[in-house]
């Protein structure tokens, strides 16, 4: 078994997630790509310059390969970079992606329609709605922003439909092409012939029936449809004949609340939409030797729980000494179970934890600054790398590669096997 | 005196004259969809009720006639539709068509029919609860509004206090049962609509209970509404008589009499638990623990409740089947013989009612704060022990064998023996300092002034009653602090209140009358807690006082607040403070926190009816896509 440390390139692409990993094997190193997407316009470096970097850093002799590449799930933040024409001449072996993406499972196709459709319906409610506050407003479009992705500001490109193009139908590759797979979480490790002697554990999406609940996003008529004029038809289609205007005998400040509580359900449907499609995450545990390498994807509560509640699981988790910090720092994708009884239990001889973040807007808690110090406290000083803030040059075992205007462009690590 | 009537089955399991002597109207009979339209299809599911007479406020239209509008004492009708920012036109109760023609004919094109049902049912919950509590209820009067906004939703809102329904158009590509781009009408199920009004008047025994101190406390809430919601349907003695010929007199076969809210699947879980209530499903031990929304929740105690009816039920009728199948017990095939319909019907219409009623009058044994299930099922206990202490059907037992088996366990009760899980007696001291004599006197007095006419004087003479069993209870508290687990009386820091009392009058089993007063303290230290995301940690305590004066039974919810300020080590504070970390984790709003998501409001936001019923919308469709 190779000795060497196993590589990860962390690819500063802002508010987004975009990591190589580099497998060393007796043939060759073995590359793992797993997202590459970001939603802040103005990224520090810009989207596409990260994609040529990348691409750069995989191309040996004029070929450009990758053996795997994971999408976690279907948020612009993670897929966007794949939205290049550039893919088309990177040779890949597989794609792995959540089973929610597996065309031909109807169940899936079910679930992703409805996402884009209320995504759709989130959109001309939240258009309609006076009276949104601007930290409301900031989120609901956040969210669509990050469901939808508008092109260019002109096709509506439904649920990232171009980036998931490239992951279902793009890449070079062998005769047949890439090979897609689609994963779902299970006892056993993966087999792939793509990477030789890295156990490969599979710990979501599930497809358990009671964590699919968090998958499923709400449906259209859960709006609460309370604005005077609000709603998707302002020609107000109405069951009955009525009269303008409110009746005698209303109390007052009832259509206040109302109208309050229209607006919340708004918000309430942006962040339930949020949270299902963050809990299709794959989750992935890369083990090798020593080394477990976890990358939760962006999963929530439910996800989690699982594999805090299974025994093989959470004995696993405790190894862990490479943790992708959950959805960009944010407080309820790394549970605090997690930080305070599993992370660093085994004691590993080195751990670092990577949090691919960026300020972005009104969003003052994410990252979550208690998160981040709780963690530095649980795995030590210096050991939480942000994609944002890295090290100074020259700290242990970290490099930064800087772009032309001295924004981090890549900040390199190694994780040892043994 | 109603034509029409014969057209209708009328509910004869709660019905009383509809005319009093010397004409005087004691009932109003209306009609209604028993379950909802989609089901009304059928005329057995559109019945007639009764609810009991009262006068209604009445207006003068344009053309100078006298009219009536659905404003009653409890509850008035305005239908105001928030979205399209317009009203309809009310129904005249009181119209002779109406009054002696047993209502509007139920219909979806009519919203005046619609408001006429949601009188109805309302109506009829606040009556199941005043005949069981034995006492009026008295609350503001809550507006109710048929068509409030569009969307697939009904709750009630405390902060205005109102009962908000909503409709919507049934889903043009997945209409389930309903036709597509059909109006859906929430006010038309009426278990939505007893649902809902349960939770308001469970908010009047209890308002605290809107503070979400605890996993149980919504959970309760919601199971409460469920219970209430469900058991109504026993109440419909055609419907129930059909349900017990098809299922050949098993009434734990799922069928429409178990299912709450068909049309609109409103409380997820409900039927599934209830399967299981009735032992088809493995009971699972672990689901209490486990199930934390709270309707999910809620579920584990509706099911605990219903298993209890089903045991009790099947005792109750064991000899029934026993005659009728010649000792045997084994029923053939073909239809169950009318005769046995009937006497199946009555025993589970009545041992629902005695279900329900128990279900209500536990109330008054119920701690004034942080409720648990385990709360309730001592409150059960006790409630039922005062009232019938032989349990003939073995009741009680069911009960609790019902609760543990699904891994509710009282707190702080010894053993899981019945008369451990009544409430604790007394501290001795208690006993040996009864309250002043005057003060049932006092009591009774206020009570009886407060329904009749009052009079000037008797305004000043009730005023001073109450004034009088206030400070009289006032003092007792504050001298029994200690004893009752709350902290010192301290005005400034740390005041003791009382939050409430009533008589309670219950016949017993053997025909004897008890008369007791309820009373509850509230003790609230000034200090505030900016962890709990804005909940108030409070003490409280229910005393049930004998009609002697002596303290029968102390129903605690004790809080360490020395000085006024919380204990962060007392138990009860560390049980918040895990419950509101849990919460936020689970909280999608929270990652996104920032300035506008005031911490303060985070336990409130969560926990708002309107939410609450919207999120669970996507789960229970997940469920659905699942089966
Ligand atoms: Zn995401
Ligand atoms: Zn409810």
């Amino acid at each position: 078994m190779a000795t060497e440390p196993i590589g990860v390139s962390m690819y500063n692409v802002g508010f987004g997630d975009c990591f190589l990993l580099r497998f060393p094997t007796p043939d060759r190193e073995r590359r793992v790509l797993i997202d590459c997407g970001s939603i802040k316009r103005g990224v520090p470096a810009g989207t596409d310059a990260i994609v040529e970097r990348l691409i750069e850093d995989v191309t040996d002799d004029g070929v450009a390969r990758i053996d795997v590449v994971v999408a976690t799930h279907r948020h612009k933040d993670h897929v966007s970079g794949f939205d290049n024409e550039a893919w088309r001449d990177v040779v890949v072996d597989e794609v792995w992606l959540p089973w929610i993406e597996n065309p031909s499972d109807a169940r899936a196709q079910q679930i992703l329609h409805e996402m884009a459709s209320f995504a759709l319906s989130l959109q001309a409610e939240a258009a309609s709605l006076r009276g949104l506050s601007e930290a409301e407003r900031q989120l609901v479009d956040h969210v669509i922003e990050n469901t939808m992705s508008l092109n260019d500001g002109q096709r509506l490109d439904l649920s990232n439909d171009a980036a998931m193009a490239t992951l279902h139908r793009g890449f070079s590759g062998g005769a047949g092409g890439a090979e897609r797979r689609f994963l779902s979480r299970s006892p056993d490790p993966l087999d792939s012939k793509a990477l030789p002697g890295v156990i490969v554990h599979r710990l979501g999406p599930s497809r358990d029936e009671a964590v699919i609940r968090d998958m499923n996003p709400p449906s259209d008529e859960s709006f609460l449809r309370a604005a005077p004029g609000g709603g998707t038809d302002p020609g107000a289609l109405l069951p009955f004949p009525s009269t303008m205007g409110p009746p005698s005998g209303l109390p007052s400040g009832l259509i206040g609340r109302l109208e309050r509580m229209s607006m919340e359900s708004t918000v309430l449907g942006a962040v339930a939409l949020e949270k299902a499609v963050n809990n299709t995450s794959l989750m992935l545990a890369f083990e090798v030797g020593e080394a477990v390498l976890f990358f939760p994807g962006d999963a929530q509560w439910g996800a989690w729980a699982v594999n805090l509640e299974d025994e093989r699981t959470r004995q696993l988790l405790k190894r862990t000494t490479f943790y992708k910090v959950g959805h960009h720092g944010s407080h309820n994708a790394t549970p605090r179970t997690f930080v305070d009884e599993v992370l660093n239990e085994s004691h590993p001889a080195s751990i670092v934890a990577a949090a691919s973040v960026t300020t972005h807007g009104r969003f003052t808690e994410i990252p979550k600054a208690e998160l981040l110090r709780e963690l530095e406290h649980k795995i030590g000083q210096h050991r939480v790398i942000r994609s944002d803030d890295p090290p100074a040059v020259g700290s242990e075992g970290v490099s930064v590669m800087s772009g032309a205007d001295r924004v981090p462009l890549r900040i390199d690590f190694e994780v040892p096997v043994r | 005196m109603s034509y029409g009537a014969t057209k209708y089955r009328q509910d004869y399991a709660t019905s009383s004259p509809v005319e009093r002597g010397h004409g005087e109207l004691a009932a109003r009979r209306l009609k209604i969809y028993a379950f909802d339209p989609q089901l009304g299809r059928r005329r057995k599911h559109r019945i007639s009720i009764e609810v009991p007479y009262e006068k209604l406020d009445e207006t003068t239209d344009e053309s100078g006639r006298v009219r009536s509008v659905p404003t009653g004492r409890l509850v008035s009708i305005v239908d105001y539709d928030a979205h399209a920012d317009c009203h309809y036109d009310l129904v005249d109760l009181d119209s002779p068509q109406i009054l002696y023609g047993g209502g509007l004919e139920p219909t979806v094109d009519d919203p005046m029919f619609h408001q006429q049902m949601l009188y109805a049912v309302t109506m009829k919950v606040v009556s199941n609860f005043e005949r069981a509590l034995g006492r009026r209820l008295d609350f503001e009067r809550l507006t109710v509004l048929p068509h409030a906004f569009q969307g697939r939703n009904a709750f009630f809102e405390p902060s205005t206090n109102s009962l908000c329904f909503g409709y919507f158009m049934a889903s043009p590509d997945n209409p389930g049962e309903n036709l597509p781009n059909q109006w859906i009408f929430t006010c038309l199920s009426s278990d939505i609509v007893v649902h809902e009004m349960t939770h308001a008047v469970i908010h009047r025994l209890r308002p605290h209970y809107l503070e979400p101190t605890n996993p149980d406390v919504y959970a309760f809430h919601e199971a409460m509404a469920d219970i209430v919601a469900i058991f109504q349907h026993f109440a419909f003695p055609g419907v129930l008589a059909d349900a017990i010929q098809a299922s050949k007199g098993d009434l734990s076969k799922p069928g429409p009499l178990l299912e709450l809210a068909r049309q609109f699947g409103h409380s997820t879980g409900g039927s599934a638990a209830l399967r299981s209530a009735a032992g088809e499903a493995e009971v699972d031990p672990g689901m209490y623990e486990r199930t934390f929304e709270p309707h999910d929740r809620g579920s584990v105690l509706v099911s605990a409740v219903f298993a209890a009816f089903f045991a009790t039920y099947t005792t109750r009728v064991a000899d029934l089947i026993r005659l009728a199948t010649g000792g045997t017990g084994l029923l053939g095939e073909g239809h169950l013989h009318p005769d046995l319909v009937n006497r199946l019907t009555q025993e589970a219409s009545d041992t629902a009612q005695r279900v329900l009623d128990l279900c209500i009058r536990a109330f008054d044994y119920l701690p004034p704060i942080d409720v648990t299930f385990g709360d309730f099922l001592r409150a059960l206990v006790t409630a039922d022990t005062e009232l019938n202490p032989d349990d003939p059907y073995d009741l009680r037992a069911n009960l609790v064998d019902a609760f543990l088996a699904r891994g509710i366990h009282p707190e702080g009760a010894f053993s899981l023996n019945e008369s451990s899980l009544l409430w604790d007696e007394p501290a001795e001291a208690l006993i040996d300092d009864p309250l002043e004599e005057e003060f049932f006197a006092s009591l009774s007095g206020y009570e009886a002034q407060r329904w009749g006419s009052v009079k000037k004087k008797q305004l000043e003479r009730k005023q001073y009653d109450r004034t009088r069993v206030s400070s009289i209870l006032h003092a007792w508290a504050v001298a029994h602090a200690t004893e009752m687990g709350l902290e010192p009386h301290s005005r400034d820091d740390c005041p003791i209140r009382v939050r409430g009392f009533h008589t309670m009058i219950g016949v017993g089993d053997d025909g004897q009358l008890l008369t007791e007063a309820v009373v509850q303290f509230l003790q609230t230290p000034k200090a505030t807690m900016p962890e709990l995301g804005g909940l108030t940690p409070r003490a409280g305590v229910t005393v049930i006082f004998s009609g002697d004066g002596t303290p029968r039974y102390v129903i605690p919810k004790p809080l360490r607040a020395p000085g006024g300020t919380p204990d962060p080590d007392d138990d009860r504070m560390r049980k918040m403070r895990h419950f509101v970390d849990d919460c936020a984790r689970r909280d999608p709003h929270f990652a996104w926190a920032g300035e506008a998501y005031d911490p303060r409001l985070h336990m409130t936001k969560r926990f708002s009816f309107a939410l609450l019923h919207q999120e669970i919308e996507a789960a229970r469709r997940g469920q659905a896509d699942g089966n």
